[in-house]
């Protein structure tokens, strides 16, 4: 192989047009949506199906260049993960509850559900790490979209236990000064 | 539908080029880029290994793409073949052309030699495999490879002196 072939060959990612018609990717979502409405059971296990290849696809192409303390970001921002469901809800609620309040002397209650927040957070660095050291597996792939459910159910589960302190307070107010929940 | 909309948004620029370069038509190539990836949807249950799907989409790409233009093209033609010799290690710096020079004299290669050129050397096809899928010889993919290396640099060389 002489320098010209190589040449091309290296900068192949260079002869990618730089935009397609919005209209293919509008056909064919119109074609998913036809053929959904034919088998709702199949179009379901389908989207589920998408969703895991995704994620795979994300994490093999991310863990080729991503520092491992920002993965996450890195993927969120080159492959717009941000549109991702998981990903999407989990920083919603995370917005959500960091503006939220409750009275001091309440904290205590919330240390359980915390710490399980900490310990997630921690268990998703240990799947980054791995991928990091071992590539993409299947596996982790399912751990991670099951890390994204757990984590999900906790946010709303620590939002629920928040409105609910915060409900009685209004009804009968405390006099201890409030205070954010670090999420 | 996100998790579909984003594999589109992660593979379609790839697979585009990747046909393009087959079809050499625009209208082709988006025809068979929505039936690619409708295909890649129905099947994406088949898929043993998440990581792959960008190499399992290219194969349909691939074969989509040369099947629409088989019913066009006689690839049985290209057995006829210009003398070409070997492509030689040479001074040729192809970093001075900018890439849409590049692009376009890919484009402009002959039917046949393009499909050749760009399978062999952009998507890593042996000549044997391209022979298969093209109905050809071995050595007519060696020929027309050769013979699409010397088009593209008759084409870039007036540009660079």
């Amino acid at each position: 192989m002489n320098k010209f072939e190589k040449y091309i060959q290296e900068n192949k990612q260079k002869l990618e047009p730089d935009q397609i018609d919005a209209k293919v990717w509008l056909s064919i979502e119109n074609e998913i949506l036809r053929k959904s409405k034919k088998s709702y059971s199949f179009f379901i296990k389908t989207l589920a199906a998408a969703a895991v290849i995704l994620v795979g696809t994300l994490l093999m192409y991310g863990s080729l260049f991503k520092p491992k303390q920002d993965i996450e970001a890195r993927l969120i921002e080159r492959y717009n993960l941000g549109e991702y469901k998981f990903t999407q809800q989990v920083s919603l609620k995370e917005k959500e509850l960091s503006t939220l309040s409750i009275p001091k002397d309440k904290l205590a209650d919330f240390q359980i559900l915390l710490q399980q927040l900490e310990f997630l957070n921690g268990q998703f660095q240990d799947y980054t790490d791995y991928i990091e050291q071992n590539g993409y597996q299947e596996f982790i792939g399912n751990q991670i979209i099951n890390h994204y459910k757990s984590k999900i159910k906790l946010l709303d589960k620590i939002q629920s236990e928040i409105e609910k302190i915060n409900y009685y307070e209004n009804k009968i107010p405390s006099n201890s000064e409030k205070v954010e929940i670090n999420i | 539908m996100v998790a579909m909309r984003s594999l589109y948004e992660t593979f379609s620029k790839e697979m585009m080029a990747t046909s393009l370069r087959i079809t050499n038509q625009l209208a082709d190539s988006e025809d068979v880029l929505q039936e690619a990836f409708i295909t890649s949807f129905q099947r994406i249950n088949q898929l043993k290994e998440e990581g792959k799907y960008g190499g399992w989409l290219k194969q349909i790409v691939i074969n989509q793409s040369l099947n629409f233009v088989k019913k066009k093209r006689n690839y049985a033609s290209l057995e006829v073949m210009p003398e070409c010799s070997e492509a030689q290690e040479d001074s040729f710096d192809a970093r001075v052309f900018v890439f849409d020079k590049i692009k376009e004299a890919i484009h402009k290669l002959p039917n046949g030699s393009r499909e050749i050129f760009s399978l062999y050397l952009l998507e890593g096809y042996k000549h044997k495999e391209i022979a298969e899928k093209m109905n050809i010889s071995v050595s007519t993919s060696k020929s027309q490879y050769r013979y699409a290396l010397k088009l593209l640099r008759e084409k870039l060389i007036p540009i660079y002196e």
